[in-house]
């Protein structure tokens, strides 16, 4: 209700902040609109716009009497810039031009400049005055609002990022697309000219196993690392191990996935002998060393969670630091741990850079960790500058984006409520 | 009686074989856990060590100045270092406010209810999403249908969107280190809410938040896929040493896909040039990174409460 009083009504005070806040976004908006727009409005879309754009102006009128009323000056005072705006924006839209117009046009702008001194810079009075009470705090219900959308913005991102990508593949998703032969055929041939397949198995399959080949490498080194820093290290040394962990998790995915184009490629070629070092093995290698510094901070949150009190009574039992860890520790926190793992594991499926890179890049059914394998996100990163947009293929891309997007969601899902679930308990 | 306790003591302080067993055992274990933390902590170091040994031969400072040529086989990084500085800077204006707002909604708006807890597990799965779904986002949203096309703006959007949880990660953190005490001093004094935020909760936190804006850059910094099909392009030229070069309207070229293309796309790239490209984007990145560490520190030891 106070909202809308500030938004619509000429009555009351407000400060500069709030004619600032309300302000700003409107300018913006009317300066595209009027260099985008053509009169007259002939479609449904335009008429709304148009209506859109009457209703901020409504809303800027408000807002500047108010302000005037705040410096102690009626209303009437919006005259003196609404008229030469009037005027300005007739002179644009009929497009008329000669001297005496160009001198309206110059008022017109000298006059827009001293209001936003005068309204936006110049403070008002102090203490109550004729139309109301001291404006200090009249511009908060603004920033509510303003705070509030920002809040419930990652709800709308999460969302929006759901509806464009569903949106762009929708066509194709719910008018042709075979989703058996999509998820369970092995033949992506999306190029081939009289027989299109789009058959994902193979991506889906290399996606697994180098997530799974990832996680075999990194959960062993992750949870030990994070058992290291929790239980054994002095604080000084986990200071350093907690940069040292969080450069790690810095590097670049890019980067990641030049090393192994060079470095472990080479070192691969050489130790296993193999024809090629861009294989699967490369690949889980560069994701474990991605995923870790996410398992070890995690996993060492969650030991960190278990009350001093358990460590304590297994000690005073006589237990061995191994016993401890072991019977003690691990149980206790192995919601956090598998939360940690689950985590790892989801930054591992939506990598792209990396596994582009370092795979190989071809599609086949993984036979070991010395085949060449490409993944979900790669084939995205690969194929979607190449393809005509809004055609099947374009589409096909989209779904795959969708898949993705559910993968990822589903598991940080189940992550996030083992976490909360240790919270409760 | 007497002497047999005194035995008893005696034996409790001189080692046991199985105590000393229980010794040896535990520190096998320590140095076993030691060198799983070592064998994370060795590939850093190595391929750092790497990089900078093989780039060495082209570092220099015209090669951070001057353009790439010869369809990128020789030359600099000037090009593409100034379009990820642009990047950067577009998409940190957009998140760090809405970031930090978010964060403040979070921490001093929000009530402990279920809608808070859906907000807490968007904030969760935006920084779950992969990257390259966030560049299908990238491309439905702003590129097709905002109609910004391919350009800096709608580059930086999509990073923007999804660096945010970072922002609000620790922005959230920086807001809860501020004691309940100084909120409730300051609405005891008749403040708002937004005066107390905005003169005590913020002026206290800003250090915190300003750690989440720096680890922001470095995240953005070092994203590739975001960028591909919203903005940046594999070569552009632009002149050089001209800070103003690109328009946000405009594609740009970004040193994390100039890596991309050197090391996959173009043949016979003069040795040494996609080190040097690797090292500098490694470097800013982590000296970004160290930035932050060095402020997170700081802090740390002249912390007032």
């Amino acid at each position: 209700m106070k909202f809308i009083h500030i938004l619509f009504s000429i009555n009351g005070r407000i400060n500069r902040a709030g004619w600032w806040l309300l302000n700003l976004p409107i300018f913006v908006i009317l300066a595209i609109s009027i260099t985008t727009f053509d009169f007259p409005a002939t479609l449904l879309f335009e008429q709304i716009q148009l209506l859109i754009l009457l209703v901020l102006v409504c809303v800027h009128i408000a807002v500047s009497a108010k302000r005037w009323h705040d410096k102690d000056k009626s209303a009437w005072y919006l005259l003196f810039h609404i008229i030469p705006l009037i005027c300005s924006i007739c002179i644009y839209a009929a497009k008329l031009s000669s001297t005496w117009w160009e001198l309206i046009h110059l008022i017109a702008v000298i006059n827009g400049l001293w209001t936003v001194v005068e309204l936006g810079i110049i403070k008002g009075t102090a203490g109550d005055n004729e139309y109301g009470p001291d404006s200090e705090t009249s511009s908060e219900s603004i920033i509510d609002v303003y705070i509030s959308i920002c809040g419930i913005s990652a709800i709308l991102f999460v969302f929006g990022i759901f509806f464009f990508v569903f949106k762009e593949g929708a066509g194709f998703l719910f008018g042709g697309l075979n989703i058996w032969e999509f998820l369970f055929s092995e033949e992506w041939y999306p190029t081939s000219l009289n027989n299109k397949r789009y058959g994902t198995l193979a991506l889906i399959l290399g996606t697994f196993s180098v997530t799974v080949l990832a996680m075999l490498l990194a959960v062993p080194f992750g949870l030990g690392a994070a058992i290291y820093v929790s239980e054994f290290s002095s604080p000084k040394l986990k200071e350093t191990f907690k940069i040292v962990i969080e450069f790690l998790a810095a590097i670049p995915s890019v980067v990641w996935g030049f090393i192994g184009l060079t470095l472990m490629n080479e070192m691969i070629i050489k130790v296993f002998n193999a024809p090629i070092g861009l294989t699967m093995l490369n690949g889980g290698i560069m994701l474990a060393l991605m995923s870790v510094p996410i398992i070890v901070s995690i996993a060492e949150d969650a030991l960190k969670a278990v009350p001093d009190s358990y460590r304590e009574a297994a000690e005073a039992l006589g237990a061995t630091r191994w016993q401890v860890i072991f019977r003690v520790l691990l149980p206790a926190a192995k919601n956090g741990l598998l939360a940690a793992v689950l985590l790892g594991a989801a930054r591992s499926i939506g990598e792209t850079m990396a596994v582009l890179m370092a795979t190989g890049h071809s599609v086949n059914i993984p036979t070991g960790p010395l085949s060449r394998i490409r993944t979900l996100t790669a084939t995205i990163a690969a194929e979607l500058g190449e393809v005509a947009r809004g055609g099947e293929h374009y589409q096909v891309l989209f779904i795959i984006g969708i898949l993705l997007f559910s993968l990822t969601f589903i598991v940080n899902l189940i992550a996030d409520l083992v976490i909360k679930g240790i919270r409760q308990s | 009686m007497n002497s047999n306790t005194e035995i008893s003591a005696q034996d409790m302080f001189t080692e046991t074989a199985v105590g000393k067993q229980n010794r040896y055992i535990e520190n096998i274990v320590k140095i076993f856990f030691l060198i799983m933390t070592c064998l994370m902590i060795l590939p850093l170091l190595f391929i750092i060590g790497y990089l900078i040994y093989k780039a060495l031969p082209v570092l220099s400072f015209d090669f951070l100045l001057s353009n790439p040529q010869d369809n990128m086989r020789a030359g600099g990084i000037w090009a593409p270092f100034l379009g990820t500085i642009y990047l950067v800077v577009v998409s940190l204006l957009a998140a760090a406010p809405i970031g930090v707002f978010a964060a403040v909604y979070l921490n001093e708006y929000a009530r402990d209810s279920w809608f808070t807890r859906i907000v807490n597990l968007a904030v969760v799965n935006l920084a779950g999403v992969p990257s390259i779904v966030h560049a299908l986002f990238g491309v439905g949203a702003f590129v097709l249908f905002a109609g910004l096309g391919e350009s800096i703006l709608a580059a930086s959007l999509t990073l923007a969107i999804m660096t945010l949880p970072v922002i609000i990660a620790s922005t959230t953190e920086a807001l809860k280190a501020v004691p309940m005490s100084f909120r409730e001093a300051c609405w005891n004094l008749g403040a708002t809410r937004w005066q107390t935020i905005r003169r005590i909760v913020l002026p206290n936190s800003i250090s915190g938040i300003l750690t989440g804006v720096i680890l922001q850059v470095s995240r953005a910094a070092g994203e590739t896929a975001p960028i591909m099909f919203t903005g940046a392009v594999f070569y552009k030229a632009i002149a050089e040493g001209d800070l103003l070069a690109y328009n946000i309207f405009d594609q740009c070229m970004a040193l994390s896909l100039h890596l991309y293309t050197i090391s996959t796309q173009v043949p016979d790239v003069a040795e040494g040039i996609p080190y040097g490209t690797a090292i500098v984007l490694v470097g800013s990145v982590l000296l970004v990174n160290a930035a932050s560490i060095v402020l997170r520190v700081y802090l740390r030891t002249r912390k007032k409460w």
